[in-house]
């Protein structure tokens, strides 16, 4: 399945710095069926680079969805400060963004809603939890596609 | 003892007073009383000589009334009368007459005799050449030939010769043997006053000055004095006196017929006592009269005296009082010398235990006047480096205060200030070290005298300053193990994630390798080779790894959580325990509920401390609580408070399985649990975090135990005032308090429903 909006394929980004997250994440994700494209950047600049289209790497492309998984800690620039660029800019305010931490620190999860994110997920990324927070940011799962059984797409 | 004197002094001369007044009474008494009495006296004196002179005048005039009838009576007058009437030229005759007549004149008082015949016409007189009758005389002398009586004039003052005389007029009756019965003739007998009358009254029986004898008559509207006075001349029959303008006059008493004894004011205007009798027989009334004064006179003298000994006796006890006065003073100045010298020997002893006590004190002593030494101890002067009499008299802040804390100090002694403080001092070489300098204001004798005691504290400030630097080290060291703790724990974390991930992944390959097992197209021989390695290598690997990455995370979260507490600011505030409690029940409610158990709290005190952590120490309590419960019977867990010098002192009681003692202590370590293996569940922080929380707000907790029976933790925090209008509880009211279902149990006691008795 994938989750849509507007009947439009989501690109779901993912920030992680961490190779095994990143990879836990994505498989994560690909056995619970999503079959969205994926793309993982190293870092918030990375991320950053790909959202305000600068750089050498890939560039958003305008008009498309997009939804953002945002590890906290990363190099360079981490979570914290990528969440706060984001939505300081007019147009990519928009972007729903997901912020993964390790911890239940509570000031951390202060922290992130401080910024204006409106979820977070603890890695282990689990389903469960994933599509909660789903919910949360506004996606609502319009058209789920049943899957096929061997995840191919329909 | 000095006020008592003035006070005495005031009673004593009121009782002078007093007595002064007594003595003046009793005299003033006693004068009047004499003056009455003299009064008295003169008055009985003058009563009895107006009488003695009343009967003497009443006899002298009956005498000579007796001598008038003699004449009357005498037969032999008649004859010769008779003899020279009718001889004429008789010459015999006529000397016959007078030779009796010449005797009747010498016995009888008689100043003139004179012999009048029946036609008035004077025949004879004795003594010769005296005869002549005045008109006063032939009137009367007509009116004794008609009545033949013994007629009386008064007194009265002659025309022709001015002088005052009395006329008795007798006539002479015709012998018995004449045809005519009637008076022949008349004879006039003149009685002089002067003779026998005025001398009579005017002799005063008794030694007086002013007693006079007065005989006055009334005359119409006036009184005639008839005698010769005392004290005025030419009196007699010329001082007259209208009755109406003198009423005071005794004589005019008299004349108006007041008889006895009067006061009044005599013909000289002067005060009188006097005596009034009527002289029987006579329009004639006989004053006695003494001058007042004169009857006063013994008493001036006397009054005198009097009042002389009664000043006397007074000075006398004036004089004698003020003696003995000075004596008492002196008696008091004896006294007060006496007690000044106690009182100097006193004060000397006292500065002996003076110097005795700064000599044997640590800290130096010093006696100070306006900013200036006194004394100083011998502590005082060698702690600067002086010799005491070096220090009297000097500045104390010029001389012993360093620079940067003379104002300090200067601004302490003018201000009198009796609080602990510190400055810097300087030695006599110059050198400055810290002192503590405390002082006492005594007024002493009207000084106001400062006393104090300096310590070098320098040490001191070392070992404060060393305890300072320790402190921060210690923090910081502190602040950095924390942060360890927590970045390690937080980094920690990371690659956990990667474990645990990937086992997971693991595992679910393997499952899914295990699928693919299930068909029979891989070769038998195969297959067992594969299986085993599947089932009993990888699998039960993977177990183990992914349950100790469990733990790990555990563990990590736990340490996470502890140094959490250390970062975290506390907030001290009142505590409401009761609600705070209650909100602790509330979020334990299900698991107690599973337990089958049962929670009773009690009436809590407030105390000082941070919310949220104090609920977290709270909430690990009960955790425990339900945790380390026996299986042999249902929870039971009790919360109690109580307020013990000013600490707060919870309890938390539980009938559990209870702790041994050997464990009673390392049940507060990290990590510590009870029963690792066993059917308890948890990290063993619990009890770690309490302790960790209760050492950062300065409370303390601890537990007592019996194994079997149950569990008590105790809390103590800091006591406070109860939060809005809730009194602070105290241990006895809360023994006292039953409440259904709240039972109080006095520490000590074990819980109710536990096995243990």
């Amino acid at each position: 399945m994938r989750i849509t909006q507007n009947d439009e394929e989501i690109t779901i980004l993912i920030a992680e710095d961490d190779d095994g997250h990143a990879s836990l994440i994505t498989s994560a994700l690909k056995e619970a069926g999503l079959l969205n494209p994926m793309l993982r950047f190293r870092d918030g600049q990375e991320a950053l680079d790909f959202l305000f289209q600068k750089g050498p790497g890939p560039h958003r492309e305008p008009g498309r969805s997009y939804l953002l998984l945002l590890d906290i800690r990363m190099p360079r620039v981490d979570g914290v400060q990528t969440l706060a660029a984001i939505k300081q800019d007019p147009v990519l305010k928009e972007l729903p963004v997901i912020m993964l931490t390790t911890t239940d620190d509570p000031q951390e999860i202060q922290a992130c809603y401080r910024q204006g994110c409106n979820c977070y997920v603890t890695k282990p990324v689990e389903f469960n939890a994933f599509t909660e927070s789903l919910n949360r940011v506004g996606l609502f799962l319009r058209v789920v596609r049943v899957p096929h059984i061997n995840g191919e797409p329909e | 003892m000095r006020p008592q004197p003035k006070r005495a002094g005031q009673w004593l001369t009121l009782i002078l007073a007093v007595f002064a007044a007594a003595i003046g009474l009793i005299g003033w008494g006693y004068y009047r009383h004499q003056k009455s009495m003299l009064v008295q006296g003169a008055q009985t004196a003058l009563d009895a000589i107006a009488n003695l002179k009343v009967s003497e005048i009443a006899r002298w005039r009956q005498e000579r009334l007796d001598d008038a009838n003699l004449i009357l009576d005498s037969r032999i007058l008649s004859s010769l009368v008779k003899n020279a009437f009718d001889h004429p030229a008789d010459a015999a005759a006529q000397e016959e007459l007078l030779d009796w007549m010449a005797a009747i004149q010498r016995h009888s008082h008689v100043g003139r005799l004179v012999l009048v015949d029946a036609k008035l016409k004077v025949r004879a007189g004795i003594p010769a050449g005296e005869e002549w009758v005045g008109p006063l005389g032939s009137r009367f002398a007509a009116a004794a030939l008609r009545t033949n009586v013994v007629l009386i004039s008064d007194l009265h003052r002659s025309k022709v010769s001015g002088l005052v005389n009395m006329d008795y007029v007798v006539p002479v009756a015709a012998p018995r043997e004449a045809a005519d019965p009637g008076a022949i003739g008349v004879m006039l007998a003149e009685v002089e006053p002067e003779d026998f009358l005025f001398p009579s009254l005017q002799t005063w029986p008794t030694p007086s000055q002013t007693g006079e004898t007065l005989l006055v008559r009334r005359e119409g509207q006036e009184v005639v004095y008839l005698n010769e006075l005392r004290h005025q001349t030419n009196t007699a029959l010329n001082l007259r006196f209208s009755l109406a303008g003198r009423a005071n006059l005794p004589a005019a008493k008299a004349a108006l017929g007041q008889t006895g004894l009067v006061r009044g004011l005599d013909y000289r205007g002067v005060p009188v006592l006097a005596a009034i009798l009527p002289v029987p027989d006579s329009p004639w009334y006989l004053v006695a009269k003494q001058d007042v004064e004169e009857v006063y006179a013994p008493l001036r003298a006397q009054a005198w005296m009097i009042g002389a000994m009664g000043a006397l006796v007074v000075l006398a006890m004036v004089f004698g009082v003020r003696l003995l006065w000075r004596t008492r003073e002196f008696e008091f100045s004896l006294a007060e010398l006496e007690a000044q010298r106690k009182a100097e020997l006193a004060s000397r002893a006292s500065a002996e235990r003076f110097r005795s006590f700064t000599a044997a004190a640590f800290e130096g002593i010093s006696v100070s006047e306006n900013g200036r030494f006194v004394d100083v101890s011998d502590q005082y002067a060698a702690m600067f480096g002086y010799e005491p009499w070096e220090l009297i008299g000097r500045d104390i802040a010029a001389t012993v205060v360093a620079p940067s804390s003379r104002d300090t100090v200067t601004q302490a002694i003018g201000s009198d200030r009796e609080t602990v403080y510190e400055h810097e001092v300087m030695r006599k070489d110059g050198t400055t070290f810290t002192a503590e300098v405390r002082a006492k204001l005594n007024n002493w004798e009207g000084r106001k005298l400062r006393f104090s005691a300096i310590r070098d504290i320098t040490a001191r400030k070392q070992a404060e300053a060393e305890r300072e630097r320790m402190l921060e080290e210690l923090a910081r060291k502190n602040k950095e193990l924390e942060s360890v703790i927590y970045v390690s724990s937080h980094d920690l974390r990371s690659p956990l994630v990667n474990i645990q991930g990937f086992s997971h992944r693991l595992q679910t390959g393997c499952a899914e390798l295990d699928r693919l097992l299930a068909p029979p197209q891989l070769s038998p021989e195969l297959r067992a080779k594969i299986e085993p390695l599947l089932r009993d290598r990888i699998g039960p690997a993977l177990d183990f790894i992914l349950s100790s990455v469990l733990k790990m995370d555990t563990l990590l979260s736990g340490l996470l959580r502890l140094s959490r507490l250390g970062r975290n600011a506390l907030r001290i505030e009142t505590l409401d325990m009761d609600s705070l409690l209650q909100s602790a029940r509330d979020s334990m409610t299900f698991q107690v509920e599973q337990a089958g158990g049962r929670l009773e709290i009690g009436r809590l005190p407030p105390c000082r401390g941070d919310s949220t952590q104090v609920s977290q120490v709270f909430t690990n309590l009960l955790d425990n609580a339900l945790k380390y419960r026996s299986p042999d019977r249902p929870p039971v867990i009790r919360i109690t408070g109580e307020v013990r010098d000013g600490t707060a002192i919870y309890r938390v009681a539980d009938n559990g399985l209870g702790i041994e003692g050997r464990h009673q202590e390392k049940i507060w370590d990290v990590f510590q649990r009870l029963d690792p293996n066993g059917s308890v569940k948890g990290e063993g922080l619990g009890l770690a975090i309490v302790r960790r929380i209760m050492d950062r707000q300065d409370g303390r907790a601890w537990v007592e135990s019996e194994p079997g029976c149950g569990s008590s933790f105790f809390i103590a925090l800091p006591a406070a005032a109860a939060p809005s209008g809730k009194e602070p509880l105290d241990a006895h009211r809360l023994r006292a308090e039953p409440s259904t279902g709240n039972q109080m149990s006095p520490s000590g006691t074990k819980p109710a429903d536990s096995i243990c008795a």
